[in-house]
C-alpha cells in the first residue's frame, strides 16, 4: 500500500522515519532531517544537516567514506490525503567531509518535475574524475551512466558490502531487506 | 530577496541548532541559509543559485563538470521555488 497521510508534514515524518531507521539500526546513529517554508510547506529537503542549516556528509567510521543523502519529495495532494512523490535525489560517497570536493561515486535522479528536457538518463551514477576509464573518450565522471532507481536501502547496502562501512548490528541483511520491501511499497515508480 | 539584517548577524542562532527533525523556516530565513551557503561553497549568491535553478543552468567548472556542492546547496535554495 502506497504511504499517504493527512498532511504534507506527517507524510515527510514518515518520509524520513523509515530511512532513519534502517540508517540508524544498520549504518550510522546521524539522523536525516527536513526543513519545510511555512510559506509552502509542501515541499522538503531530506539530508543530514549540521548546526548552520549545511547539508553535509557523515562519517563512516573506521573507514575513509563519508556519506551524503539529499532527497527532495513533494506531497502530492490526492483525495483527502498526501503522497509522496521524489522530485530529485543525490546520494554521495566521498572520501572527504568536504562538500566542495568530488564524491568517489553519485548515484543521482531528475525527475520530469525538475526539468522535463533533461537529454540524460534520468536515474544515473557518476564516478570520481580520476577514476580510471577506459579510455579518454569514455568519461565515468561526465557520462549518465544509466541505472535503476537507487534507494537509501541500495546505497547502505553498496557501502557495507563493497566498502566494508561496519555494520551496527549482525542482522543488517534482514532490516535491509524489510526495509527495502516497505519502500517499494511505499513510494510510487520513479520515470 | 534583500538579506534581513539580523539574519546577517552570525551570533543569531541557527534555526538548525536544534534537536528537532522538522524545521520551519520563514522565507527570508531560507533564502539567508541559501545565500550564506552559495557565497561560501560556490562563490555566488543565492539570487544567482536561483537564476540558475530557473534557467536549468548548474554552475560548472572550467571543465564542464557541475560544480560538486552545486548539489547540494541547490537542492535547498529549490524550496524557495516550490509553489
Amino acid at each position: 500500500m502506497p504511504l499517504t497521510a493527512r498532511t504534507p508534514r506527517a507524510l515527510f515524518r514518515a518520509c524520513q522515519d523509515h530511512p532513519n531507521q534502517i540508517l540508524n539500526r544498520v549504518l550510522t546513529r546521524y539522523r536525516l532531517r527536513f526543513p519545510v517554508r511555512f510559506a509552502t510547506p509542501t515541499q522538503t529537503l531530506l539530508a543530514f544537516f549540521n548546526g548552520q542549516g549545511e547539508a553535509v556528509a557523515v562519517p563512516l567510521p573506521p573507514t575513509p567514506w563519508y556519506l551524503f543523502i539529499g532527497q527532495q519529495i513533494q506531497a502530492m495532494p490526492e483525495g483527502s490525503q498526501y503522497t509522496p512523490r521524489i522530485l530529485e535525489y543525490r546520494y554521495r560517497i566521498q572520501g572527504t567531509p568536504l562538500l566542495e570536493d568530488e564524491a568517489e561515486v553519485r548515484f543521482e535522479y531528475v525527475s520530469p518535475d525538475i526539468d522535463p528536457d533533461f537529454s540524460y538518463s534520468r536515474h544515473h551514477v557518476q564516478f570520481h574524475r580520476d577514476s580510471r576509464s577506459a579510455s579518454s573518450d569514455f568519461s565515468l565522471s561526465k557520462f549518465h551512466i544509466p541505472t535503476g532507481g537507487v534507494t537509501i536501502e541500495h546505497v547502505i547496502r553498496f557501502l557495507i558490502a563493497d566498502l566494508g562501512v561496519p555494520s551496527l548490528t549482525a542482522h543488517w541483511q534482514d532490516e535491509l531487506r524489510e526495509s527495502e520491501r516497505v519502500t517499494r511499497e511505499w513510494l510510487r515508480e520513479t520515470e | 530577496m534583500a538579506l534581513p539584517q539580523e539574519l546577517q548577524d552570525p551570533l543569531v542562532p541557527s534555526p538548525f541548532e536544534t534537536e528537532q527533525d522538522c524545521i520551519e523556516l520563514s522565507d527570508e530565513e531560507l533564502f539567508a541559509l541559501v545565500d550564506a551557503q552559495a557565497r561560501k561553497f560556490l562563490s555566488i549568491s543565492g539570487e544567482e543559485v536561483l537564476q540558475r535553478l530557473r534557467a536549468r543552468n548548474p554552475l560548472r567548472d572550467e571543465t564542464g563538470h557541475e560544480v560538486p556542492a552545486w548539489g547540494p546547496v541547490s537542492m535547498l535554495a529549490r524550496l524557495l521555488l516550490a509553489d
